[in-house]
């Protein structure tokens, strides 16, 4: 245990075990020990030696380290390094041996007491429950025979043998009512639904009346067809949902109740029919009167939507007549310096653009053309046409030269953050080599990629998180400020 | 490279033929095996050490049962290169 086992002592076993001498043996393991370190010398990636493992060569990346004694960096180079990693059964084999070692006497007691009872008891023990099993099946089989064999006979008869227990008969009572629940709501909901009709058709009636006089008759028999109708639609409601479900569930007994409540019911639409021959013109008139409605509510629509479409047309205009003003625009850099040179213009252009526009209509169309070809604007500037025009509109061609002036003035503004971006830029790339104090994360970027940025290695990357404490250097979130070591 | 073409390179290299190489490759594991068993570590000139490692008990968390199991203790063998080998792989 716990010794140290020498080649010799390996070369010895093997000895022992081949058969042969102990100078083949050495040669052997020798041998076998030097084709593996020569192929993986070669370059060979792996070896797999079976009934072994797996040798690999697994490159380890330079890293950086601190000298402990003067602090200073230095480079730990990259060097390449076997693994090994053993094959299942190794594992298996050594797991399974010693699990043998430590839980053999567990194993052993169980099976001591399995094997005790087994001697003694077994046929006593044994014999005894199978018997007992065998009558108990027996009896079962009896028992359940009279049930199990009367309910497939007949659904009726399985229906009887429930309801003949007090217990069922509850159930079945429970059913029913909730049948009868359902066919209530049924009830109700076509009750509802006739009531809608009604109105819809009482409406109908009111514009029949305006527009057709004759059709002065038809209300009173409509109305009545909607009765006829009423009846008709709950019971064909009422007779499946209720018949259903209490031919499934309910007794005989409960059913004829239930086929008389039915039938109760059903005993309106026998009159009904007589009615219903009559109420068919009425109905033809009915729906041709609906569809006449709709043609006229559907005409009075469309010509609102015309009214609103000619609004619409009406205001285009004057959006396509200030649309070409901005659409020659330069990619002149467009910065933050020009929106906060015109604020109070771009504020004033949410209340006065409206006007503008109006304005610009009439008589910005000859102003424009002048100021397009001249001064060609950012985007940004927009906003402050619609002012200027405005005061063009107060005092038109002498103020038109000055805005002019003024856009031109705006330009030369908006050259100059141009040129200060460039500046910063070119500051910027200035520092890189300087090595800024902090680093900012950027999407996609990581430790790695921020070390070689700034260091020229991805070996500053252990120093890094050292210097910011990092948790997890896998995963920095993103715009996290890293101190630079 | 397999266990065959180890096997191969072993024969010629040693004049046995390629069952006797066979035999004792798997002699040769035995004897590894059997020593690391015992709690033994094996270390061989030049090549490196074997060594019997014990790995803990440890919790692990299923996501899809969203249950904790706890992962038995184990053995298995440690590899550790040699020098010798570190110098012959990383000199050229």
């Amino acid at each position: 245990m716990n010794e140290k086992l020498s080649f010799q002592n390996i070369v010895d076993l093997i000895a022992l075990k081949a058969d042969i001498s102990k100078k083949a043996a050495d040669a052997f393991a020798k041998a076998f020990f030097d084709t593996i370190t020569e192929t993986l010398d070669a370059g060979d990636e792996s070896v797999k030696v079976k009934g072994l493992g797996t040798f690999k060569l697994v490159a380890v990346g330079s890293r950086e380290s601190v000298n402990v004694s003067n602090g200073e960096r230095f480079v730990i180079p990259g060097y390449k390094k076997v693994a090994f990693t053993p094959e299942e059964r190794v594992i298996e084999f050594l797991n399974g041996k010693n699990a043998g070692e430590d839980e053999t006497p567990a194993i052993k007691e169980t099976p001591a007491v399995k094997e005790k009872p087994s001697a003694d008891a077994k046929p006593a023990a044994e014999e005894a429950p199978v018997v007992e099993e065998a009558k108990t099946i027996e009896e079962l089989i009896q028992v359940s025979d009279p049930e199990r064999v009367e309910k497939p006979k007949d659904a009726f008869a399985g229906i009887d043998m429930i309801i003949s227990t007090p217990e069922s008969v509850e159930e079945v009572r429970r059913l029913y009512e909730q049948a009868k629940e359902k066919m209530e709501v049924a009830v109700e909901e076509a009750r509802k639904a006739n009531a809608e009709k009604v109105r819809l058709e009482k409406l109908l009636e009111r514009l029949e009346a305006h527009t057709v006089p004759e059709s002065m008759e038809a209300p009173k028999d409509e109305k009545d067809a909607v009765e006829v109708l009423a009846p008709n639609e709950s019971t064909e409601n009422e007779l499946p949902s209720g018949e259903n479900l209490s031919e499934e569930k309910s007794g005989e007994e409960k059913r004829q109740e239930a086929f008389e409540r039915l039938m109760k019911e059903p005993s309106k639409t026998d009159v009904v029919p007589q009615k219903e021959k009559k109420t068919k013109r009425f109905w033809t008139i009915s729906i041709v009167a609906f569809v006449v409605v709709i043609g006229l509510l559907l005409y009075q629509i469309f010509r609102n939507i015309e009214a609103v479409e000619e609004v619409a047309i009406v205001e285009q205009p004057t959006k396509t007549l200030a649309k070409p003003k901005v659409q020659p625009v330069k990619p002149v850099a467009a910065t933050p310096v020009v929106q906060s040179t015109k604020p109070s213009e771009s504020s004033r252009k949410s209340t006065e653009s409206a006007k503008a526009e109006q304005h610009t209509e009439h008589v910005a169309r000859p102003v424009n053309p002048k100021t397009q070809p001249i001064e060609p604007k950012p985007q940004l500037a927009k906003p402050v046409q619609p002012t200027q025009q405005q005061d063009k509109i107060i005092s038109p061609q002498k103020d038109e030269k000055k805005a002019e002036q003024k856009k031109f003035e705006q330009k030369k503004v908006e050259q100059k953050p141009a040129e200060k971006l460039a500046q910063k830029s070119t500051d910027k790339s200035a520092q890189k080599p300087s090595r800024p104090s902090t680093h900012v994360m950027q999407r996609g970027e990581s430790l790695t990629r921020v070390s070689q940025k700034y260091y020229g290695t991805k070996d500053s990357v252990q120093a890094i998180i050292r210097k910011n404490k990092l948790k997890d250097p896998d995963n920095v979130p993103l715009g996290y400020v890293i101190k630079l070591p | 490279m397999t266990n065959k073409d180890l096997l191969e390179k072993l024969s010629r290299k040693t004049n046995f033929g390629m069952d006797e190489v066979k035999k004792l490759s798997s002699s040769l594991i035995d004897a590894v095996l059997e020593g690391i068993s015992d709690g033994n570590s094996v270390s061989i000139q030049g090549f490196g050490s074997f060594e019997p490692r014990e790995k803990a008990s440890r919790k692990i968390y299923n996501p899809t049962t969203k249950t904790y199991m706890v992962v038995a203790p184990k053995k298995t063998v440690g590899y550790k290169m040699s020098a010798i080998l570190k110098d012959r792989l990383n000199t050229k």
